[in-house]
């Protein structure tokens, strides 16, 4: 006996095992390659020979026949994918940096579009780059809404309406041709006259402010002077009355006092005639300066 | 030994027929057909497909998914003579895969083929109309998306009778002015501007003049209004004043005559006159006529 003789008499024992093993083993490896996991942000599509025949699978762990049958793609979809499209920056030499709006004035524009793969099925097999005919689909749709604006309302309050027509026309092609997805937002990053002439732009905007200062300052001043003369007029008419108690009172006053002394006149009227006419004129005479002249020499003065 | 060889070579022999008779189709591709060398039939759906294996049948794949062209910016003239750049870009498919290969074989001849349809039929449709029918603010007869419609429908129907593929879209990507017509538009926007500022201060000025004059006239009608009020109800006072004294005096009228004389006398006379009274006035008589009989 030595170790030739002992290895061959236990690979003679091993040998059914391994075989076995080996038959069984190989099967059950190619069976368990089906198993695949789909992440927590992603969506997995099935193809059978090709052909997609589940596109929403959810995240966990699936399985699907083994190759060649059945294959797996998964896509990030839940995450949102970010566009930039800036005119001023992409210009094609010998054209203008700027878009030209409905009454032929430019304007530098730069949009952020946001979306996500909403069908991952289409979004595969649809088109070759379904990205860049979307960001071809953004330039068309910026240069069709600003060329049918006026540049006025565009720059100031046409930015809302102008987000949300572009969302929803780039959402409606984007569906037409089945690309596979969804715009989330589109947002105004840039929209502004040309650099060069953004003075001229500004000094509008100073002279609206100023139109809207000079009106609210004249209409305080008005609510000022007004208020200021609506007290002068009840300061006149409170005059004006006060003015007319005191005549009227004043009448009175001279009437009682009138009547008064008339009824104690009446009780003897020669006596107290004579003591009113002597009282009166001792009052009067008293400033007066006085000169008492003789008839008779007076008369012979010439 | 021998035997064992003759049945390898016919498996391998059997494994090549079934290997080139299946046929398997992605989402993304067509395939052709073609009996020694002659288009038979096109397989547009995904999934498996059969065939007589090689070399009976043998397939030519292709691309049957949207492509992206974009077509290089040319300068336009309108029909009233402005200049305009253009660029534009072309999304594409191919339909017809029998008419695709005849007549063009490989996608670069295709793109090739499409860049100039796509480019004369834009130059034909620019040159057909004015400036003012593409740029405008009438939604009406606004024609930069119809424009490009137009261009679309008949490259499409070219490209779908001779070429066996399908456009979907051709639009412009950039459409403007070229560079050297920029200033004369940015004197023009500026001016523009500088008149609507313009504007603005004048109408600023008018209207707070307007405000401030008529302001001027209300303040001036309230105290017009309020002197005219204050006059009346003097004059009412007044008249009311004078209606009592009336009726008091009226009655003793004689009384009346001498109280208001002898006041009227006193309100004359005061520090500065000088009264010459003859000696012979009845007031001195008892002054100057000393006391008899005593």
């Amino acid at each position: 006996m030595n170790a030739t003789d002992d290895i061959r008499l236990i690979y003679r024992q091993v040998r059914p095992l391994l075989v076995g093993g080996i038959l069984i083993l190989i099967p059950f490896l190619y069976g368990i390659s089906g198993f695949y996991s789909v992440g927590a942000e992603e969506r997995g599509v099935v193809m059978r020979f090709g052909k997609v025949i589940r596109e929403q699978v959810l995240p966990g762990m699936h399985y699907h026949l083994p190759w060649p049958i059945e294959s797996v793609r998964t896509l990030p979809t839940t995450a949102l994918r970010t566009l930039e499209v800036d005119f001023s920056g992409s210009a094609p030499s010998g054209l203008q940096p700027e878009l030209t709006t409905g009454d032929e004035d430019l304007v530098n524009v730069a949009l952020l579009v946001q979306y996500n793969i909403s069908a991952p099925g289409r979004y595969l097999s649809s088109a070759k780059s379904p990205e860049a005919i979307l960001e071809q689909l953004v330039m068309a749709g910026t240069l069709g809404y600003v060329g049918s604006s006026a540049i006025d309302p565009l720059l100031t309050v046409g930015r809302t309406r102008f987000q949300n027509q572009l969302k929803n026309h780039l959402q409606s092609s984007v569906d037409d041709w089945q690309l596979g997805l969804r715009i989330t937002s589109v947002q105004i990053r840039r929209l502004e006259p040309p650099a060069s002439i953004k003075p001229a732009f500004d000094d509008v905007a100073r002279a609206r402010s100023e139109k809207q200062k000079l009106i609210q300052e004249s209409a305080g001043e008005r609510n000022t002077r007004l208020a200021q003369a609506r007290g002068e007029v009840s300061r006149i008419r409170e005059q004006a009355s006060a003015e007319a108690t005191e005549t009227l009172e004043t009448a009175l006053g001279h009437r009682d006092r009138f009547l008064a002394n008339w009824e104690a006149y009446k009780q003897s009227p020669r006596i107290t005639r004579q003591r009113l006419y002597l009282e009166r004129l001792e009052r009067i005479l008293t400033p007066v300066e006085l000169i008492i002249a003789d008839p008779a020499t007076s008369s012979r003065q010439p | 030994m021998k035997k064992t060889l003759w049945s390898l070579a016919l498996a391998l022999v059997l494994i090549f027929v079934a290997a080139s008779s299946i046929i398997i189709v992605p989402e993304t591709q067509m395939v052709m057909v073609t009996q020694l060398g002659r288009p038979t039939r096109a397989i547009d759906q995904a999934g498996l497909a059969f065939k007589w294996p090689d070399p009976i049948e043998t397939t030519v794949t292709l691309d049957k998914r949207q492509q992206l062209l974009s077509l290089a910016p040319t300068e336009l003239v309108t029909r009233d003579r402005r200049n305009l750049v253009v660029s534009a870009f072309m999304v594409w498919r191919i339909t017809d895969p029998a008419a695709f290969l005849t007549s063009l074989r490989n996608i670069s001849t295709a793109e090739q083929r499409l860049d100039s349809l796509a480019q004369s039929e834009i130059g034909a449709a620019v040159a057909a109309r004015p400036i003012t029918q593409i740029f405008t603010l009438n939604d009406q007869d606004f024609q930069l998306r119809r424009i490009f419609q137009e261009v679309t429908d008949s490259a499409n129907q070219v490209a779908q009778r001779e070429l066996g593929i399908e456009i979907l879209a051709i639009q412009p990507n950039r459409f403007g002015f070229p560079k050297q017509n920029l200033l004369a538009i940015y004197k023009r926007m500026e001016s523009e501007r500088d008149r609507i500022a313009r504007q603005y201060r004048a109408e600023g000025q008018e209207q707070a003049a307007t405000i401030r004059a008529e302001t001027q006239r209300e303040v001036r009608q309230l105290q017009a209004q309020a002197a005219r009020e204050s006059q009346s109800i003097i004059g009412k006072s007044e008249a009311a004043a004078s209606r009592l004294y009336a009726e008091a005096y009226e009655t003793n009228a004689d009384y009346y005559r001498f109280t208001r004389s002898l006041s009227a006398y006193e309100q004359m006379l005061g520090q500065d006159t000088r009264l010459v009274l003859s000696a012979d006035s009845p007031l001195f008589r008892l002054l100057l006529t000393p006391p008899e009989g005593q």
